[in-house]
């Protein structure tokens, strides 16, 4: 097990957006989790990255609890996500995006920084190097040197998923990686993360595009007012009473 | 000053935090050299750079709650230590002699260089040269910072702060480590212009000292190297020219702001790149 979430909760005011949760997720994976409006989805990954401080419940990872561990801290242990808005750094090349997202795993410090001994500049190039292999990866190797605010919505969909690749993650979570482009470009995306799940990097997934997700998923849950109504195979999850009534209202379930 | 802003600039043009704390760091480093020498009988070759340290610890320590605030109620916050400091200063009359000043303060000792003679610094144009070295030192540190992996992150932080804390950089420590290195070099220059003068009022921590070095930082272009270099040099003169418009020189002067601000709103170096982008380009277009 990857990813381990016990009985997770978060109020806002009286309102609990995620509700005693329990899941995991296992290493390898394509986890989806679906759900509708205000399910509770990215309040969940925000617990899970540490932007958000649960009410109650225990997260790990790795076998490690990293509960109330801030952001960076989790970046820093492998947990890398993007987010619903694509989140980039406009005013940067894509190529100093990419390089941005390695800075996680930079040793060097202040007085490398003055002195540039060896192993600071070697550490440089080498940053150098991974980010065009990342460039390479996410099919954004042709537009390295023009502006992340310029390049098309979907190049930038793709440069948010290799900003978090940068950082060298064992799980990715995508919140709605294919939010807000054309149909033929949605291929691509798919595409893009088959590629990251075969290399290896445990992917969850958020989104609402049924045909994808019933097709790029190993395993989907379902969350709507905060719980966790449908876990399981894709195909079990689409014939699941509870989640046709929480798609469609009661009356369509019989 | 240009020392002063440079390092302003490393907390607002590339770390992205408005701090109006830096008059105070400057009166600081300038009232601690000062007093080292003049109570202490230190040499000015080591209360200059204990100054600095004391200004870079308080700057470490001042930033620790203070840099967890964001925005405009960070440059509130800032604003606010910097008032204390100057009234601290001009209130501790035990210590620093009050609204009276420090006078005095003994030019720095001379550099002994064996077989040739020594570098005295008893004028004024030596102790010019003095600044113009360590100015000199600033640039290539920041220089360096700027581009380097440590610099990327602090632009990071300033571009996306939410983005730049979920791809693992510590934006806490990493405010922190800018805002005490910027604190450093703002004593470092306040010490500087204590060796030049000799003299210290303490109007020179004020807001105002302050928002002199933020001004400019902003007329010669944030998150630039040489804007703030640029902007350092250009206000001064600038305030002499308008000497003569007497009373008015302050309107003009505020005006003169608003028109920057507004129309090249990366000051004078990137209206420069972007007189340079468009002439090479439509000459281009001619050809």
């Amino acid at each position: 097990m990857l990813l381990e979430v016990k009985g997770l909760t978060k109020s806002f005011g009286g309102l609990a957006a995620v509700d005693e949760l329990n899941f995991y997720v296992n290493e390898g994976e394509t986890l989806s989790i679906i759900g509708p409006n205000g399910a509770g989805k990215t309040t969940l990954f925000n617990l899970i990255t540490g932007v958000y401080a649960s009410t109650r419940g225990r997260i790990a990872f790795d076998g490690e609890d990293v509960t109330g561990l801030k952001p960076f801290s989790i970046a820093q242990k492998g947990i890398a996500r993007t987010f619903q808005t694509t989140a980039i750094f406009p005013g940067k090349s894509v190529l100093d995006n990419i390089i941005s997202g390695q800075l996680c795993r930079a040793r060097s410090g202040f007085w490398g920084t003055i002195f540039r001994p060896p192993h600071v500049r070697q550490e440089e190039k080498h940053f150098l190097d991974r980010a065009y292999e990342i460039l390479q990866f996410t099919g954004l190797a042709a537009e390295a040197h023009r502006l992340a605010g310029d390049i098309t919505q979907e190049a930038q969909k793709r440069l948010s998923i290799g900003l978090a690749l940068a950082t060298g993650p064992k799980l990715l979570l995508l919140d709605e990686p294919t939010g807000g482009v054309n149909l033929q470009e949605i291929d691509g995306l798919v595409a893009l993360i088959e590629k990251i799940r075969n290399v290896g990097i445990t992917i969850c997934l958020i989104e609402h595009k049924m045909r994808m997700v019933m097709s790029i998923s190993s395993r989907i849950i379902v969350l709507d007012h905060g719980q966790k109504i449908a876990d399981g195979l894709p195909v079990e999850v689409s014939h699941d009473k509870k989640v046709i009534e929480a798609y469609l209202g009661a009356k369509y379930a019989a | 000053m240009a020392i002063a802003a440079l390092s302003l600039n490393l907390i607002l043009g590339y770390t992205g935090q408005l701090s109006l704390a830096h008059g105070a760091f400057y009166g600081i480093g300038a009232y601690a050299c000062g007093l080292l020498i003049l109570k202490s009988g230190l040499s000015f070759w080591l209360a200059m750079p204990l100054a600095a340290a004391l200004c870079s610890i308080c700057g470490f320590l001042v930033g620790m709650p203070m840099l967890r605030i964001k925005g405009a109620y960070f440059a509130i916050a800032s604003l606010c230590f910097g008032v204390i400091v100057t009234i601290v200063i001009s209130q501790w009359s035990d210590l620093t002699e009050g609204e009276k000043g420090l006078i005095g303060i003994p030019p720095p000792d001379p550099i002994p260089i064996p077989l040739i003679d020594q570098i005295s610094f008893k004028s004024l144009t030596s102790r010019y040269y003095l600044i113009l070295f360590f100015l000199i030192v600033t640039i290539i540190v920041m220089h360096r910072m700027a581009q380097s992996l440590l610099g990327r992150k602090f632009m990071a932080i300033r571009d996306n702060e939410e983005l730049a804390e979920s791809i693992g950089i510590n934006t806490m420590r990493n405010k922190v480590l800018s805002f005490t290195i910027g604190a450093f070099f703002a004593g470092l220059a306040g010490a500087l212009y204590a060796g030049y003068f000799g003299f210290l009022s303490p109007g020179c921590s004020d807001y105002n000292t302050g928002f002199t070095f933020l001004i400019s930082v902003i007329v010669g272009g944030a998150g630039t190297i040489a804007g703030p270099i640029i902007g350092a040099f250009v206000m001064p003169v600038l305030m002499e020219i308008m000497h003569a418009l007497a009373e008015y020189r302050m309107l003009v002067y505020g005006l003169l702001l608003i028109v920057i601000i507004i129309f090249l709103p990366g000051g004078i170096v990137r209206g420069a790149q972007l007189l340079w982008f468009w002439a090479t380009t439509s000459m281009g277009r001619r050809v």
